[in-house]
C-alpha cells in the first residue's frame, strides 16, 4: 500500500509542474495586471508597478522565480492585493471545503438512497418520478438552478408568508455576527449545497440504480434468495456493498466536477471560497493566485482519484493495490 | 488620480480626474413619482433622500458589488471605487470636501481646516493650511502639519504608489508649527485642492511613521478621523464599521454598518428584495432599471443623472473614415442621441443626451451645450458626405474611392446595456448610410491595449471624473496622444488635434485663476464640438436603492453614497 501511494504521489509531480507552467503562462499572456494604470495621469505609475511586480523581466524568468518559491512553500504575494497567496488560498479553501464536504455528504446520501430505492422498486411510480427528476437535474445548469432556488426557496416564501427574514439565506455562510455550526449556518448552507449538487445527485442516482439492478440480477443474489435469506438482508448485505463499487469510483472522479461547480455556486451565493478567488484573480491577471489555484485544483483531483483506488480495494477484497 | 480600476474591469469605465471625498450637504430638488410600490426619486443632482428621523442604534447592512483589494489607499492596490466609498470616505480626514448643490460641485475646506488656506503664487506657489484644533484622530491626538508632511513624503517618495500626480510637484512641506502646514510647490499647480484630499486624504504621522505603511493599512486599520472606525474586515465576506467616538463632526446614529460583498448582480437584487440587504448601489444595467420601473415593494430608490460619469462614442480621429472632420460630423448627425438615452434610461426618468465631453461634475469648466447642435438630420448627413466626395452605393452605404463607410464599434463584452446601445446606433447609422458592426472586447484588451494603441474606429465606454477640475487637456491635448514621448501613457486615445485650441487646453493645466481656467475650458469644448472629435451620449446615472426602513441616505457624485452614513437611521 505504501509503495502504491508513494508511486502515485511521484506521478503527480510532473502533472503539477505542467499545470503550474500552463496556468502561469496563460494568465500572463492573456491578462494584464497593469491595466488599471493605463489611464493614470501619473506617467510613471505603470512602469513603477511593473518593476515592483517583476513584470519587466522575461516571462520564463518570472515563472522560474515563482516555481523556486513554490517548492519552498512560498507561493509569493498577490499582484492584486499584496496579500500572501498561501494565506489567501487557505482562507478560501476553508469556505470551499465546507461546501464540498456538505455537498459530497448530502449528494452521496441522497443519490445512493434514490438509486437503491429505484432499483429495488423498478418500474414503480416512485421510480418513474425519480427518473424524471434526475433527467431534469442533469439538464439544469447550476447558474440557472441557483437563481431559481433563490427565487422560489428564498424570496418567494418570505413574501408569501410575510416573514421578517427568508427561511433560507443566500448571501454567504453566516449572518452578520453569527459563526459556527448552528441554525443560521444551516439556513445559509441549504441553497448553495443544493445548487452545487443538483447535477451530481441526478447523475449518481442513475449510476447507483443501474449498478444495483446489475447486482440484483446476479447469480449469487438469486442463490442467496433461493437459500431462503431474507430479501432485506440480501439487498443490504450482499447487493448494496457490491453495487457501491462503480458508484464510488464515479463519485471520486466527480469530486473534480464539484470543484468546478464552485465557480458558479460561490459567485451566486457570495461564498468567498476558491471559485470566487479564481474569478477575481483571473479578472485581475493575478498570475500567482491563478497558478496556486490551479495547483490546488489539480491536487484535489489527484487526491480524489487516489481515494477512489483505495476505496475500491476496501470495498472489493479481490482488488489489491500493488 | 485614477481611482476606478475595478470599474475598468467590471463595467468598462475609465476615470478622468481626481477622486475626492466629500460630505457636502445636498439641497437639490427631488421629484418623486410612484412606480409600483417603489418610490423613484429622480434628482437633478446629488440624491439626498428622506431626512433621518428614525431612532438611534441598530445595524445597517449594505450590499457591496466589489471588495477592495486593500485599504492602503495610496498604495498600488488601493484604487478601488468600492474601497473608497466603504473605507476611505468613512475614516479618512481630508483638507477639502466637495459640496454638491445639485447643479455644480464646489470644493470647500473641510472641518480639518480652520478656514480657506492662503495661497501665494510668486515667486513660487505656496499654500498655507491652518488646522482646526478640534480635528483629532480616534486616538485623541490632533491632526497636525506633521500628518501633511508624512502624507506627502509617503506619496511623493514611496515605491508602490498608485498615483503621484501633484505630490511630485511639491517641493517641501513645512511642519514646524503643528497647527500650520506650509506647502511649497516646485512649479505652478492649479489642482492643489486635490492634494491631501481626493482619493487619498491625510495619513496619521504619529501612528504610521517609522512603520511599513502598506503592512499597517492594507488589511484595514483601527485608527480614524472620520465618523466611523473599521471594526473588522472579514476577507471575502464583509467590512464592519462602528462609530468613532472622537469624531469632531456629526456623530453616527447607528451602532454598526456592515458592507456585505455580493458580486453577483442578480443575487444582490434578490437579497435586497428579501431584506437580507437594506441598501444597494447597483450598476445602471437594463435589468436594474426595468426592476425599478416595475417597482420593488417596501423599497425606495434615487437616480442621480448629474454626476461625474460620461458615456460617449469615442472616435479615433486618425482612423479612416473618421480622419475627415466632415465624416465625423455626418456620423454625429446620423444619430438621435436623445432616443438612445431614452431607450436606455427612460425607465428611471433620464431621457436627454449630454452635450459635453466633460461630465456634469466639472460643468463649471466646460460648455455643457457644446454638442447640442448635433441632432439627427439626414439632410446634413447627405450634404456633408457628398461635400467630402462620398456617394451612396446600391446598398445605401456611403462609398468613396471603392471604400465603404464601414464603422467598427468596440465596447466592453458582457454589458447588455452597451449591446443595446450598439444595436440602436447600428440601426440609426444604417439609415444614414453608415454600416456599423459591433465588436465587443475584453475590458483589459480595450483599455489596456487597443485604446492606447489607437486600434479602434469608435469605442463606447464611460469616463468618470472624480474631482471637480477640468480634464480637457488630459483628454484632448495633443501632447497626451499616446506616443513614445509620453511612454504611451497619454489619455488622448481619440488622437484629437484641436489646432489653435490646443494651447488653450494646455493652459487649463497651469492657469491658477479659476475664472480664467473655466473660460479656457469652455472655449476648448467648443473647439472640440466644432471638430466633432467624439460624440457624448449619456450621464450613466448613479442608482441608490434602500429599504423604506432606512432614512437619511444621500448620494454625492464625488464622495459616493456612503460618505454621510453618520446621518442614517434604521427603524425596526
Amino acid at each position: 500500500m505504501f509503495a502504491f501511494l508513494a508511486r502515485r504521489f511521484a506521478y503527480s509531480i510532473p502533472v503539477l509542474l505542467v499545470a503550474s507552467f500552463v496556468s502561469f503562462m496563460s494568465c500572463r499572456l492573456a491578462f494584464d495586471p497593469l491595466t488599471k494604470f493605463t489611464q493614470s495621469k501619473d506617467p510613471l505609475a505603470k512602469a513603477r508597478e511593473a518593476k515592483r511586480l517583476g513584470l519587466d523581466r522575461p516571462l520564463l524568468e518570472q515563472y522560474w522565480t515563482w516555481l523556486k518559491g513554490a517548492v519552498r512553500g512560498d507561493l509569493g504575494f498577490s499582484w492584486r492585493t499584496n496579500d500572501d497567496v498561501w494565506a489567501m488560498v487557505t482562507r478560501a479553501l476553508g469556505f470551499t471545503v465546507q461546501l464540498i464536504f456538505w455537498g459530497f455528504f448530502v449528494a452521496a446520501v441522497i443519490a445512493v438512497s434514490i438509486g437503491v430505492f429505484s432499483a429495488v422498486r423498478q418500474y414503480s411510480i416512485p421510480d418513474y418520478v425519480f427518473s424524471a427528476l434526475s433527467y431534469l437535474g442533469l439538464a439544469m445548469p447550476p447558474a440557472v438552478f441557483g437563481l431559481l432556488a433563490i427565487q422560489f426557496l428564498g424570496v418567494w416564501p418570505k413574501d408569501q408568508f410575510d416573514l421578517d427574514k427568508p427561511i433560507f439565506f443566500f448571501i454567504g455562510l453566516h449572518s452578520t455576527g453569527e459563526s459556527g455550526i448552528n441554525l443560521d449556518y444551516l439556513q445559509h448552507l441549504v441553497l448553495p449545497v443544493l445548487t452545487l449538487t443538483v447535477q451530481v445527485i441526478a447523475s449518481w442516482s442513475r449510476f447507483q440504480r443501474s449498478a444495483m439492478l446489475d447486482v440484483l440480477s446476479a447469480d449469487y443474489v438469486r442463490t442467496a434468495r433461493a437459500k431462503g435469506v431474507r430479501r432485506r438482508k440480501v439487498i443490504m448485505r450482499h447487493a448494496f456493498r457490491n453495487a457501491l463499487i462503480p458508484v464510488v469510483t464515479v463519485m471520486a472522479i466527480d469530486a473534480g466536477v464539484l470543484f468546478g461547480g464552485l465557480l458558479v455556486t460561490e459567485a451566486t451565493f457570495s461564498v468567498p471560497g476558491m471559485g470566487r478567488l479564481f474569478l477575481q484573480a483571473l479578472e485581475a491577471g493575478d498570475a500567482p493566485v491563478v497558478t496556486a489555484w490551479v495547483m490546488v485544483a489539480a491536487m484535489f483531483v489527484i487526491l480524489f482519484n487516489l481515494l477512489a483506488d483505495v476505496l475500491y480495494a476496501v470495498l472489493d477484497p479481490r482488488v489489491r493495490l500493488s | 488620480m485614477r481611482r476606478s480600476s475595478l470599474k475598468v474591469t467590471a463595467v468598462g469605465v475609465v476615470s478622468l480626474g481626481l477622486l475626492a471625498a466629500a460630505c457636502g450637504d445636498d439641497d437639490s430638488t427631488t421629484t418623486t413619482t410612484k412606480a409600483g410600490a417603489t418610490t423613484v426619486a429622480t434628482t437633478a443632482g446629488g440624491a439626498t433622500t428622506t431626512a433621518a428621523t428614525g431612532p438611534s442604534g441598530g445595524t445597517l447592512t449594505i450590499g457591496a458589488e466589489q471588495e477592495p483589494d486593500c485599504m492602503d489607499w495610496i498604495g498600488s492596490c488601493g484604487g478601488s471605487s468600492w474601497g473608497f466609498w466603504m473605507g476611505n470616505t468613512t475614516t479618512m480626514p481630508r483638507a477639502f470636501d466637495v459640496a454638491w448643490d445639485g447643479k455644480a460641485a464646489k470644493v470647500v475646506p473641510s472641518a480639518v481646516l480652520a478656514g480657506e488656506p492662503t495661497i501665494t503664487t510668486s515667486p513660487k506657489q505656496v499654500v498655507t493650511y491652518k488646522l482646526n484644533p478640534n480635528a483629532v484622530w480616534s486616538t485623541g491626538d490632533p491632526i497636525t502639519s506633521a500628518d501633511f508632511k508624512y502624507t506627502w513624503e509617503q506619496i511623493a517618495k514611496g515605491e508602490d504608489i498608485y498615483d503621484k500626480t501633484g505630490y511630485e510637484k511639491v517641493e517641501s512641506v513645512d511642519a514646524s508649527k503643528p497647527d500650520t502646514a506650509v506647502v511649497t510647490f516646485k512649479e505652478s499647480y492649479p489642482d492643489w485642492k486635490g492634494l491631501f484630499s481626493g482619493g487619498y486624504g491625510i495619513l496619521p504621522s504619529k501612528i504610521l511613521a517609522g512603520k511599513d505603511r502598506n503592512a499597517e493599512m492594507k488589511d484595514g486599520y483601527k485608527w480614524s478621523a472620520g465618523p466611523w472606525k473599521i471594526d473588522k474586515w472579514e476577507k471575502g465576506v464583509s467590512i464592519t464599521l462602528v462609530p468613532n467616538d472622537k469624531f469632531f463632526g456629526d456623530k453616527p446614529k447607528l451602532d454598526k454598518v456592515v458592507f456585505k460583498f455580493v458580486a453577483d448582480t442578480a443575487s444582490q437584487f434578490q437579497a435586497f428584495k428579501a431584506g437580507e440587504l437594506q441598501v444597494i448601489y447597483p450598476q445602471p444595467q437594463l435589468d436594474v432599471i426595468d426592476a425599478i420601473a416595475a417597482g420593488v415593494p417596501g423599497t425606495k430608490s434615487a437616480v442621480n443623472a448629474v454626476n461625474g460619469n460620461l458615456e460617449a462614442l469615442w472616435i479615433n480621429n486618425s482612423k479612416a473614415p473618421f480622419d475627415s472632420k466632415a465624416v465625423r460630423q455626418a456620423f454625429a448627425y446620423s444619430l438621435d442621441r436623445d432616443a438612445i438615452v431614452k431607450r436606455l434610461f427612460g425607465g428611471v426618468g433620464v431621457d436627454k443626451a449630454v452635450h459635453s465631453l466633460e461630465p456634469a461634475l466639472t460643468a463649471q469648466y466646460t460648455d455643457t451645450e457644446a454638442f447640442a447642435g448635433y441632432k439627427k438630420d439626414l439632410a446634413k448627413v447627405e450634404s456633408l458626405m457628398k461635400g467630402d466626395g462620398w456617394a451612396k452605393g446600391s446598398d445605401g452605404i456611403w462609398e468613396k474611392g471603392g471604400t465603404k463607410a464601414n464603422v467598427e464599434l468596440k465596447s466592453t463584452a458582457g454589458n447588455k446595456r452597451r449591446e443595446l446601445t450598439a444595436q440602436i446606433v447600428q440601426a440609426q447609422a444604417k439609415e444614414a448610410g453608415f454600416a456599423v458592426t459591433f465588436n465587443p472586447q475584453k475590458a483589459g484588451d480595450l483599455f489596456g491595449k487597443q485604446g492606447p494603441a489607437g486600434d479602434f474606429q469608435v469605442a463606447l465606454y464611460a469616463q468618470v471624473a472624480t474631482f471637480p477640475q477640468p480634464g480637457v487637456c488630459t483628454l484632448l491635448c495633443k501632447k497626451n496622444i499616446p506616443s513614445a514621448a509620453n511612454d504611451n501613457a497619454g489619455n488622448n486615445w481619440m488622437r484629437a488635434d484641436l489646432g489653435a485650441a490646443d494651447a488653450k487646453a494646455l493652459a487649463t493645466e497651469t492657469e491658477v485663476d479659476e475664472a480664467k481656467r473655466a473660460a479656457l475650458g469652455k472655449e476648448v469644448m467648443k473647439a472640440a464640438a466644432d471638430l466633432m472629435v467624439s460624440l457624448p451620449l449619456d450621464p450613466l446615472p448613479n442608482i441608490l436603492m434602500w429599504s423604506d426602513k432606512v432614512a437619511g441616505l444621500g448620494d454625492n457624485p464625488v464622495a459616493g453614497p456612503f460618505a454621510s452614513l453618520n446621518k442614517v437611521t434604521v427603524s425596526k
